[in-house]
């Protein structure tokens, strides 16, 4: 038996997609809709009461931290393996994730946070926004939710965001300029958390991510659409996010 | 292999006590922090976000020391964690936990309300220079990790509190069933906890101490018994405890 709590393929919510897809493993998908705060409810605060998504239930176990439960995955379910045998080649995978986790995510999470899912949440009446947000489990996370939803980002935080997140595509760049992908020669866990947290920068941010300035970042772009797990993840999508996805996929084969 | 650490305290103590526990041969360089040789030229070509300890392996430089410490475990016997896949993510689990929690809030801490009282105020002054000039302000674009001010204002400490104070939460819990917080078995997640917090029942005694925490207390101690982590510990060149400065 194996649920998988989680929002649409994109970030720390699509790396067990992607991933699941990746190895063939059927699983129940419940979607969780963080535009309408479900992480929050009293429901899914009974399955993973930190509040946070994804979660993983694999024979009565739960799995909440995202980059790890891609490993426990890939290392429990028959399929392709998704890690390179080198113990050397699986420090850079880790690397990658943990780059892709603590210093690239937090800066292109204020943009996606300025330009999508700010103004998605605003059009909610704000006692409602209130509401929700005061039944956040930790006090961290209610300052950042309401940082986040009423945009009161700086110039000078966006800014600075925009600077860290073309030093990370750059930093991928260079990296795939001498290999196909992040870790190794072959697909690895690496590529599907950068991926999941990368893939619609050429929209978000085409002033740095497009073929002139990076273009072994857009070649491995996509290397990584026109995989079948790729494109089966988006479909299972339920928010614009997965639509614009799925087009980017239907113009690269044509 | 060789290992650039300063004292065994935080990170550093994390790997020196695994290379002793795994039993592994390996060289030490002492970067003394305290005396910024962390921004000489030739650390900042291994890492170039200063950081200490940096694991040398064949040319090659893991600076991030909880990764170098999984590596240490697949790399070399005895693997100091479980082979089952539920078990091998509570370790991953651990280090984001433990890095998240306290990483940054034990030492920011430490060096606020222990570090900084023990020096006179010219000293003071003059370490507050040479931090603001430290040259990695220049190398940390791209990098969010928190590069703050050398002294603290009391919203950072209360915060740094709250963290630790909900991490020693989930390890006291995370004792509850037999001593260790994995697999009922000493492994590298209680290193991990045990470098980073070893000195808590000093620095946070209203937080970590025999009423509250009583496993941790306990399982501090099963530990500080150990050959490996004895000697470790015993390497220190100061005689009381010592915390890096924040960034």
């Amino acid at each position: 038996m194996l649920e998988l709590h989680t929002w649409d393929p994109n970030s720390n919510s699509g790396k067990p997609i992607f991933t699941l897809k990746e190895k063939g493993v059927e699983f129940e998908y419940h979607h969780i809709n963080l535009l309408e705060f479900e992480q929050h409810s009293p429901e899914y605060l009974r399955i993973n009461p930190s509040g946070t998504v994804p979660t993983l239930i694999h024979d009565g176990m739960t799995f909440t931290e995202s980059t790890p439960l891609c490993e426990y995955i890939d290392n429990v379910f028959d399929g392709p393996s998704l890690q390179p045998d080198d113990p050397m080649d699986r420090y850079r995978m880790r690397w990658w994730c943990w780059y892709i986790d603590t210093q690239f995510a937090p800066a292109l999470s204020v943009l996606g946070w300025h330009s999508f899912m700010g103004p998605m949440v605003r059009k909610k009446d704000p006692e409602e926004i209130e509401r929700l947000i005061a039944r956040i489990p930790t006090k961290e996370r209610r300052i950042a939710w309401s940082t986040a939803v009423k945009s009161s980002f700086t110039e000078d935080q966006l800014e600075n965001a925009r600077g860290r997140v073309n030093d990370g595509i750059q930093l991928m760049n260079a990296r795939l300029a001498e290999s196909e992908y992040l870790a190794c020669p072959t697909y690895s866990l690496a590529d599907t958390v950068a991926f999941a947290n990368a893939y619609a920068l050429p929209v978000s941010v085409p002033q740095f991510a497009n073929r002139e300035k990076a273009p072994d970042y857009m070649a491995w772009l996509d290397r990584i659409y026109k995989r079948p797990a790729t494109r089966q993840a988006f479909e299972m999508g339920r928010t614009p996010l997965a639509e614009r996805a799925l087009e980017v996929i239907k113009k690269l084969e044509t | 292999m060789e290992l650039y650490h300063w004292e065994p305290v935080g990170d550093s103590a994390g790997l020196l006590i695994l290379l002793e526990e795994k039993a592994i041969e390996y060289r030490g360089h002492y970067i003394d922090i305290l005396g910024f040789e962390q921004y000489n030229d030739d650390h900042l070509q291994r890492t170039a976000m200063a950081r200490v300890p940096v694991l040398a392996v064949e040319g090659k430089y893991l600076d991030v020391p909880n990764l170098a410490m999984q590596y240490l475990v697949e790399a070399f016997t005895p693997r100091l964690a479980p082979q089952d896949p539920r078990g091998w993510y509570e370790i991953q689990a651990w280090a984001n936990v433990l890095d998240a929690g306290l990483r940054t809030s034990v030492s920011l801490l430490g060096w606020n309300t222990v570090m900084l009282p023990r020096m006179g105020a010219s000293e003071r002054e003059e370490f507050n220079q040479k931090y603001a000039d430290r040259p990695v302000r220049e190398r940390q674009a791209g990098w969010s990790e928190v590069f703050s001010d050398a002294e603290a204002d009391e919203d950072q400490l209360t915060n740094a509190r709250g963290r630790i104070r909900d991490a020693i939460a989930k390890i006291e819990a995370g004792l509850c069933d037999n001593g260790w917080l994995v697999g009922g078995e000493y492994s590298v997640a209680d290193i991990h906890a045990f470098a980073l917090c070893h000195t808590l029942p000093r620095l946070t005694p209203d937080i970590v101490n025999e009423e509250a925490t009583p496993r941790m207390m306990q399982w501090l101690q099963n530990i500080e018994n150990r050959p490996a982590v004895a000697k470790t510990l015993g390497r220190s060149r100061y005689n009381e405890d010592i915390y890096a400065p924040p960034g």
